[in-house]
């Protein structure tokens, strides 16, 4: 995984793969605060996830936080089974809008 | 009871009768005021407290006793019963009660079977109560559930305040260096969910900053889970074992103990409401046991700190999203409003033994000696060093002396205020309507007289009811209202307290007073009395008794005894009245019994003290007042003074000095004159009483030792002035000293 992996599509698309924990949450934070610098409303694809711990679940509610405090709008577009399950497990699925895992 | 628990048992036995008192004052009032909220809640405390105590040493028949009345109260404070009238009474009834049981506890004695019977029969009355006031609605929590059953059971809920979920509860807020450590909270959890099922779970989010200020190394995140599982303790707690060191972490069992989740509260940094909230959400406590939690912990001097962190508003939050119910709220708030004032007004005080304090002040009046024959022995030697170094000890002395005086000081309040329940029950066991109002509540004075004015004040006020107020009927056919009043009052004067209780009543009736006093021969025919002495006459021993007063005016039933107890304690009564108007006794007290500032002088070779605050001024005896030309009377700036010469009075031999002095004294606004060879100045005056064999001789108060130790008489001022300014019958004894002079 390296800043390559983010393809910054739109104004605040922000594209994540691959592992969302405490080795890489350094990284992802200044994308993410990238992301938030640029105008528009902020839209997550978390679908290329692989892996996601406390580090990671943080730097997301910190996110959707900031976005909802400046008044804009937050969106997670995809996400991978391994999201949604630490999503479900932490009861935060409401939170990011998001529904369960779909049995698969 | 064991040894062990006497000491503690006995600030139990202090405390409960405060907090009766306490609850009977608010009882009164609230006789008046059935709606204030305050007083309710009062009430409701005393009765909660004493519950408590008495819990914590096993006084089964008080806790069982006072639980019911305290589950009325709740109700009553709950809104869910209306305070009726009828309730003071019964209330009251309690209050007596539990103090009779308080008493036999502190005389050591089981209750007897008249006490447990009377406990039963109010008991039941308090059960009616309840189960009428028990509507469907009702369900304040623990407490009140448990009414319904057998008191054993009640006392068992009430006891142990344990929550209704079967389910564990977890609360962990993982250190900062939790993630850096390697540790996943996540994963913690995770091994958590094989032990068990976990039920609920909340992720705390508050803690999360914005994405600019975060760390993202550091942990920000905290969890609140309820989970099933049979696992025992060490287990659950093991899970732990890693994070325990950085993190912090909670665990509590199933049908944990309500105080539990107090201390959660309390520990965990987070918002109170959030968290109150997420415990209801996690299914660990029902809303009822938040509410509960919220309020009970008020009543816990250790949970006081949280309290006072609570934003009021959390009630209102918790009623909008309809987590409890409304009343509960009320409750709760309440209650923490009222915790919180408390906590303002009331002074921080410590419990201390009066012997000790008595101990102190002994020591006092002795340094206040020893200190002055240091000051002696300085002025003899004449080292300028030594002179000055007494001097300042003694100004501390005199310092030490205040304070130490100043910790004896109680406010008169409490002494007038229990009269509100005298007032109370005389008024209604004779039919009468009267309103007693007190004044001056904050005049301090020595609580050795506080003590023993108990008695004589609960004369004068059971005769001002009894015999001075008259029944409505009468009073309105006098055009005066048909409700009495009684008004008790105190300020200081002079050194004194004065104490005033007055009626508007009928008033003494002069002409048949006197005529009673001739044919008793305490005054002879055709002598003419000033208003003063004929109402003085009443306290003369002999005069009053109950048969004959009440056909002569209704008044003074064993005032002898009232007057002999003030003059025992080095004060005065006189009485004031105008037929059909009212009467006012007044009593004057010294503020201490111990030590006061004294004015020495002397007359051949001994000294004597006056207290000095009875002094008003010191002249020069003038030359054509000498007393060879047979006068005892001065020209004071135009004002007659008269005067006594103490070697007269005291029979000292020798010749006087060329110049003699006047000390003008003053005693309830009479004016006298002491003669005297010389004025030595102010002294430090430590009271010692005078043996029982001095008790006969008048004008004598006490003595006091002086620097040189030698004795001084102090002076009894009262006594004097009385000497000096009235030669009249009811003085005989002066008018025999007189003229022996």
């Amino acid at each position: 995984m390296n800043a390559s992996d983010l393809k910054n599509l739109g104004s605040s698309h922000v594209v994540i793969t691959g592992e969302m924990t405490i080795y890489t949450a350094r990284e992802w934070r200044d994308e993410l605060l990238a992301a938030l610098a640029a105008p528009g409303d902020v839209e997550l694809d978390l679908s290329g996830v692989s892996d996601i711990d406390a580090a990671g679940i943080q730097l997301l509610v910190s996110l959707r936080l900031e976005a909802a405090d400046g008044d804009r709008g937050f969106n997670v577009r995809a996400a991978s089974k391994r999201v949604l399950e630490a999503f479900e497990f932490c009861r935060l699925l409401r939170f990011f809008e998001l529904e369960p895992a779909a049995q698969a | 009871m064991t040894d062990h628990f006497e000491d503690p048992l006995q600030t139990f036995i202090a405390e409960s009768r405060e907090l009766l008192q306490q609850m009977e004052d608010a009882l009164l009032e609230v006789e008046g005021n059935a709606d204030d909220p305050e007083t309710i809640n009062a009430i409701f405390r005393a009765a909660h407290t004493i519950k408590g105590s008495a819990g914590l040493f096993s006084l089964d028949h008080i806790v069982a006793f006072t639980h019911v009345a305290e589950s009325v109260l709740d109700r009553i404070r709950a809104h869910q019963l209306a305070f009726e009238p009828a309730f003071g009474a019964l209330f009251l009834e309690v209050c007596d009660q539990l103090g009779a049981l308080i008493d036999g506890l502190a005389a050591g004695e089981a209750p007897d079977d008249a006490i447990s019977a009377r406990s039963t029969a109010l008991t039941a009355r308090l059960q009616a109560v309840l189960d009428r006031g028990a509507t469907p609605g009702a369900q304040s929590a623990g407490t009140d559930a448990a009414v319904a059953g057998n008191p054993a059971e009640h006392l068992m809920a009430a006891g142990a305040d344990t929550v209704a979920s079967g389910l564990w509860h977890v609360s962990m807020r993982p250190g900062a260096d939790l993630l850096r450590n390697g540790m996943d909270p996540l994963s913690i959890l995770n091994y958590l969910g094989t032990l068990g099922e976990i039920v609920s779970l909340e992720t705390v989010i508050g803690g999360v900053p914005p994405l600019s200020a975060l760390d993202p190394e550091t942990c920000y995140l905290g969890f609140d889970l309820s989970f099933a599982s049979q696992a025992d303790a060490a287990t659950v707690n093991g899970a732990f074992d890693f994070v325990r060191e950085d993190s912090l972490v909670r665990i509590i069992p199933p049908y944990g103990p309500l105080d539990d989740y107090r201390a959660l509260v309390r520990d965990l940094p987070d918002d109170k409401l959030l968290l109150g909230e997420m415990l209801v959400r996690c299914g660990s406590l029902t809303a009822d046991e938040l509410a509960l939690a919220l309020r009970t912990q008020e009543a816990r001097a250790e949970a006081c700190q949280i309290t006072g962190e609570l934003p009021p508003l959390i009630g209102e939050v918790l009623v909008e999203q309809q987590l409890v119910d409304a009343p509960l709220v009320d409750a709760a708030l309440d209650h923490q409003q009222e915790a919180r004032k408390a906590r303002a007004g009331e002074p921080t005080l410590i419990r201390v033994d009066a012997a000790k304090l008595d101990q102190l002040i002994n020591l006092v009046g002795e340094l206040i000696i020893a200190g002055a024959g240091a000051q002696l022995v300085a002025r003899r030697v004449k080292v300028p060093a030594l002179v000055e170094a007494t001097g300042v000890l003694s100004r501390l002395v005199e310092d030490v002396r205040d304070s130490a005086l100043n910790l004896r000081m109680v406010q008169i309040g409490a002494t007038f205020s229990r009269f509100r329940r005298v007032v109370r029950d005389v008024a209604a066991e004779l039919g009468k309507d009267i309103q007693l109002d007190i004044r001056g509540g904050e005049t301090e004075l020595d609580k050795t007289v506080v003590e023993k004015i108990g008695d004589p004040l609960t004369h004068i006020v059971r005769n001002a009811l009894d015999h001075g107020i008259e029944p409505a009927d009468v009073r309105a056919a006098r055009g005066k209202p048909r409700q009495g009043r009684l008004s008790l009052n105190a300020y200081h004067e002079s050194g004194s307290i004065v104490i005033e209780v007055s009626d508007d009543g009928g008033g003494l009736r002069k002409e048949r007073i006197l005529q009673k006093a001739v044919e008793r021969g305490l005054v002879g025919e055709g002598q003419v009395l000033s208003d003063k002495e004929i109402f003085g006459l009443v306290f003369e021993p002999g005069f009053s008794t109950a048969a004959q007063v009440s056909n002569l005016s209704g008044r003074g039933v064993g005032m002898d005894v009232v007057k002999r107890n003030i003059l025992a304690l080095r004060g005065t009564v006189d009485l004031d009245s105008v037929e059909g108007q009212g009467t006012t006794v007044r009593l004057r007290l010294p503020l201490t019994l111990a030590i006061i500032e004294g004015f020495l002088i002397g007359a051949g070779s001994a000294s004597y003290v006056v207290p000095l605050e009875q002094v008003l001024e010191c002249i020069e005896l003038p030359e054509k007042d000498k007393p060879e030309q047979g006068a005892s009377y001065l020209n004071l700036r135009g004002e007659v003074l008269p005067f006594v010469r103490l070697r007269d009075l005291f029979d000292i031999p020798g010749e006087a000095p060329r110049r003699e002095n006047v000390v003008v004294v003053q005693y309830a606004g009479e004016r006298a004159g002491l003669v005297v060879d010389q004025l030595f100045g102010e002294f430090q005056t430590v009271i010692k009483p005078l043996g029982k064999v001095f008790s006969h001789i008048r004008c004598i108060g006490g003595s006091t030792i002086l620097g040189s130790g030698e004795v001084a008489l102090i002076l009894d001022v009262p006594g004097l002035v009385r000497q000096v300014t009235e030669r009249q019958p009811v003085s005989r004894h002066l008018s025999s000293t007189l003229s022996a002079a």
